[in-house]
């Protein structure tokens, strides 16, 4: 009953306190999980957990990301993200399998990536592609709109029409 | 040949060890020149005539004091270690995979001479070590810490540094050499900030785990401790040096004897 406090970590991961704020980039190939708070970047090979009352204001990379805390930033998750009732995501998340438990909170622009795609760029790059082909879209959109709007001189509209009257 | 040093015996235990290796030793093929650290001839003497002997394996028999020692006195030469472990502790058995006590056991590893070449940690300016370096104090106390790409503030009532000869990755090549992940344990906690006894009692009536959310544990290349007033960092219950401090893992530094069995009694 009174026995050494077991600890939560069973192999070579990394793990952040509960009072701990760190500034910077945590990396790490194994598990990272976080109880206090981080400003910076987080980048992983393995599995993110970011605990109740911990924060992460900054990109997040990883294989697996479970969110309970609080994210203020982007998330790169390659296999899959969790967001849990007590999870709050504020910004753009890119992922192959989301799941967003009734409760949470989600901010921002959602984007699932193909079980065939092969992430090698940064997340940023994604969010960058995406970015360009929506605002091509958009332009596309309005070159048309324009288009309808705009009489054309070469061909000939109802009332333009000449009628021969003999 | 090996050139074996011994540590001065300080028990009835140790002195019957030693007397046990000394009649075992011939036994195993394993037969060399034993010597044993005296106030005559430290340590640094004994490896330098081992040195200038031009022996290529040196046995420690001792604890992690010794151990530490040698280590740091013979890294980054082409010499390999050996140890018989006795009242070592636990990192140097896992990185050895040797019991403590246990003589047979050691001499059988000496003469299997299975290799693995480990990092070592590195206190600037000039300390090396197998094991695990501490800062502990009964009451909480501010630190700076910069770990690799991020830097933090904490407050903390213990703080370790292992070396990274504890992680080992699995064999990438047909050789018998194992590396490591070239990367330091860093672990540091703030007793007065876990639950108490009271609160673990309420948890266990109530059927709840008691997790540990306030230690914190990192693995980096470079730690750098930084404190407003000097705090001594202990290696092997000794004062090696005082905050500010720099460890590094320096990689591949020493080449050891391990057993290629898993420890399966304590």
């Amino acid at each position: 009953m009174f026995e050494k406090t077991p600890t939560t970590s069973t192999g070579p991961q990394s793990i952040v306190g509960a009072n701990v704020n760190l500034t910077g980039v945590l990396k790490d190939a194994n598990d990272i999980t976080i109880y206090g708070s981080i400003e910076g970047e987080v980048t992983c090979q393995s599995n993110v957990n970011i605990e109740e009352k911990a924060s992460v204001k900054g990109p997040i990379s990883a294989k697996i990301v479970t969110v309970s805390g609080t994210v203020d930033g982007s998330i790169l998750a390659e296999t899959k993200l969790e967001i849990t009732p007590s999870g709050k995501v504020s910004g753009s998340i890119a992922t192959k399998d989301l799941i967003i438990k009734s409760g949470a909170q989600f901010n921002g622009k959602s984007i699932m990536l193909k079980f065939d795609a092969k992430i090698e760029s940064p997340q940023k790059d994604i969010f960058i592609d995406e970015q360009a082909k929506t605002d091509k879209k958009s332009t596309l959109k309005t070159e048309k709109d324009n288009k309808k709007k705009e009489p054309s001189s070469n061909l000939p509209t109802n009332n333009q029409i000449n009628y021969e009257v003999e | 040949m090996y050139y074996y040093i011994l540590e001065q015996p300080k028990s009835m235990l140790e002195k019957s060890l030693q007397k046990q290796f000394r009649d075992i030793v011939g036994f195993f093929g394993i037969a060399g020149e034993i010597t044993q650290e005296s106030p005559a001839r430290n340590v640094d003497e004994l490896v330098k005539i081992a040195l200038d002997k031009e022996y290529n394996t040196i046995v420690v028999m001792g604890s992690d004091k010794l151990i530490n020692k040698v280590a740091s006195l013979i890294c980054n030469k082409n010499i390999t270690l050996g140890i018989i472990p006795v009242n070592a502790s636990p990192i140097i058995e896992e990185i050895f995979s040797l019991p403590n006590n246990k003589i047979e056991i050691a001499c059988q590893a000496l003469k299997q001479r299975y290799l693995k070449i480990v990092d070592l940690a590195y206190l600037y300016p000039s300390c090396y070590f197998l094991t695990s370096a501490i800062i502990k104090s009964s009451h909480p106390l501010d630190i700076s810490l910069q770990v690799d790409d991020f830097k933090t503030q904490i407050k903390m009532t213990e703080l370790k540094i292992t070396s990274a000869a504890i992680n080992t990755l699995p064999t990438k090549n047909n050789d018998d050499i194992e590396q490591s992940d070239n990367r330091l344990h860093l672990f540091f906690t703030n007793s007065q900030d876990q639950p108490g006894n009271w609160q673990k009692a309420f948890n266990w009536a109530a059927g709840k785990k008691t997790l540990d959310k306030i230690s914190s544990a990192f693995r980096a290349r470079k730690i750098i401790i930084e404190s407003v007033a000097p705090i001594p960092v202990y290696l092997d219950n000794q004062i090696i040096d005082k905050t500010p401090v720099m460890f590094v893992n320096k990689p591949r530094a020493l080449k050891i004897i391990k057993s290629r069995a898993k420890i399966l009694e304590k």
